[in-house]
């Protein structure tokens, strides 16, 4: 069956992003003018302001910042797939947070300050999603 | 910071609230402009400012002011979400105050409720959150609470208390939507729908309008009503998603709060009663705290024992809010007309004893944009 579910715009900006998920990379833009990374990909760094910027390697660790578990959704496609978890994750490394879904473990299992590290999921012939999974043998 | 000094708020109104199927939303907002001009005793002829906002609409003031067949000198349509209309009376009492025009309209209205429930809004979409099957606004806002219980020990009785307290306002209030009261049981046990957040903690999903005149202080003082005054003002922005919200157990109330109070010359403890923007049962320990009724982490415990609900040392919500009352898809303006009418003595059975200082808070997007007014009945020394 077709994916039914919202798929991102990868055009523009971030399209370096999506791009390196399709091929198993996690690169998150990173400034060099204050040697921070920051999350979404945006052509101003919001920390300092600077310019120069440039996508960086992510090891894909990080741990959970808080999370939510969805037991009603109004979301096409997720409807049916309650319940499950929609989770803050806090990246290893530095100033960048962004929103995912916890996989392989049962959502009254996870918990705030949980390591988790990222899963490639495929999801049609273009575009991967960054769903995050709890780290092999904690922390 | 004087310019305030020189306005006071002169109508408020709502339209018909609550189950509104024969009217849209322009309809409502022009019902409720008619209504606080009428309040004052004034004509639409005389107003010379329109502000609105609105998710219906991308050109709210141009819209209404058609409608009405009036042509505004001046119009305003700042848009930072439910919260806007809390800073459209400030930013009419600027223009007021620097002569762009004398009487300001601010306006709202929507069918939300009649058009299905869900949230309108002009579509705007978001790459990095929509793909994982996030319930905007509710998700974001289950984050935040489940955060604040992590961090500050805050629990579900707790977050059940501000819906319960709420609703014994609400009971008091004939123009509420749910008047009946209900338990912490009941709360807790209602549908749960992200966690920790069930249906009980969520506003409501209503049709209404609002409306509120601001004129100089001069001519207010000569209309039909008993004029209210503004002493501080304060907006300010952390995020525009969730994602990008710096801490999510601390909100720009902090920033907006700091500069109301200052411009006011008061503390949190001066305050008689607040009105503070409830899309969801966790906003209300969100901004006790940042707002400075208790210390950050103690809100869960600020409102046990029934200190926020009738009878308590802090009136909170007094018109049974945005979970008892009405929640037409924002509800800022809704804050500022109860603190007026609370402060004019209308307010019947739910009327505070001796309240001439109030603060009304206006909340936008997903805890992004906050804006805190302090209104009194007595002009600032």
């Amino acid at each position: 069956m077709a994916y039914n579910k919202p798929l991102p715009n990868t055009k523009g900006v971030s399209e370096i992003y999506w791009k390196g998920l399709k091929e198993k990379k996690f690169l998150i833009p990173h400034c060099n003018e204050c040697n921070e990374m920051f999350f979404y990909p945006r052509v101003v760094c919001p920390h300092c302001g600077g310019t120069n910027i440039e996508f960086q390697d992510h090891n894909g660790k990080g741990e959970i910042y808080s999370y939510s578990i969805v037991e009603k959704s109004f979301i096409q496609g997720f409807e049916k797939e309650v319940p499950y978890t929609v989770a803050l994750v806090q990246l290893e490394g530095g100033k960048a947070r962004m929103m995912t879904n916890i996989i392989e473990c049962e959502p009254e299992k996870v918990e705030i300050g949980m390591p988790v590290e990222i899963h490639f999921q495929d999801v049609t012939d273009e575009i991967a999603l960054p769903h995050f999974k709890p780290m092999k043998g904690g922390r | 910071m004087s310019f305030f000094k020189d306005v006071a708020i002169a109508g408020v109104a709502e339209s018909e609230l609550g189950n509104v199927p024969h009217m849209n939303s322009v309809d409502l907002m022009a019902q409720a402009s008619v209504r606080a001009l009428q309040e004052a005793g004034l004509k639409k002829e005389d107003v010379d400012g329109l502000f609105s906002s609105s998710a219906h609409y991308s050109m709210p003031t141009v819209t209404l002011a058609e409608y009405m067949g009036i042509t505004p000198k001046y119009m305003d349509a700042t848009s930072i979400g439910g919260a806007s209309f809390v800073s459209h009376v400030a930013h009419a009492a600027q223009a007021i105050v620097s002569g762009m025009c004398e009487v300001a309209l601010i306006a709202y209205g929507s069918t939300q409720r009649t058009d299905g429930g869900g949230l309108a809004n002009i579509t705007e979409s978001n790459p990095f959150e929509d793909p994982f099957g996030y319930n905007d606004p509710i998700t974001a806002y289950s984050l935040a609470a489940q955060r604040h219980m992590f961090e500050f020990g805050t629990t579900r009785d707790q977050l059940s208390e501000v819906a319960v307290a709420t609703r014994k306002w609400a009971s008091m209030n004939e123009k509420a939507f749910k008047r009946d009261l209900i338990t912490h049981d009941d709360v807790k046990n209602s549908t749960l729908i992200s966690t920790p957040l069930t249906k009980l903690d969520c506003c409501l999903v209503s049709d209404g309008g609002a409306a509120l005149v601001l004129t100089t202080r001069e001519r207010a003082e000569k209309l039909n009503t008993k004029p209210t005054y503004i002493w501080g003002y304060g907006e300010s922005t952390t995020h525009r998603s969730i994602s990008n919200m710096p801490s999510l157990v601390h909100t720009a109330a902090i920033e907006s709060g700091k500069s109301a109070y200052q411009m006011a010359g008061v503390g949190p403890e001066d305050i008689q009663v607040a009105e503070l923007y409830d899309a969801f049962s966790i906003n209300v320990i969100l901004f006790l705290e940042d707002l400075g009724f208790c210390k950050k982490g103690e809100g869960g415990r600020f409102i046990s024992n029934g200190n926020i609900a009738p009878g308590g040392k802090l009136p909170v919500n007094t018109n049974g809010g945005g979970l008892s009352y009405c929640h037409p898809g924002m509800y800022g303006l809704f804050t500022i007309i109860e603190a007026v009418r609370q402060l004019r003595g209308e307010s019947g059975e739910r009327q505070v004893d001796n309240c001439n200082l109030a603060l009304a808070h206006g909340n936008g997007g997903v805890l992004s944009s906050e804006v805190t007014m302090v209104l009194s009945n007595e002009t600032k020394s």
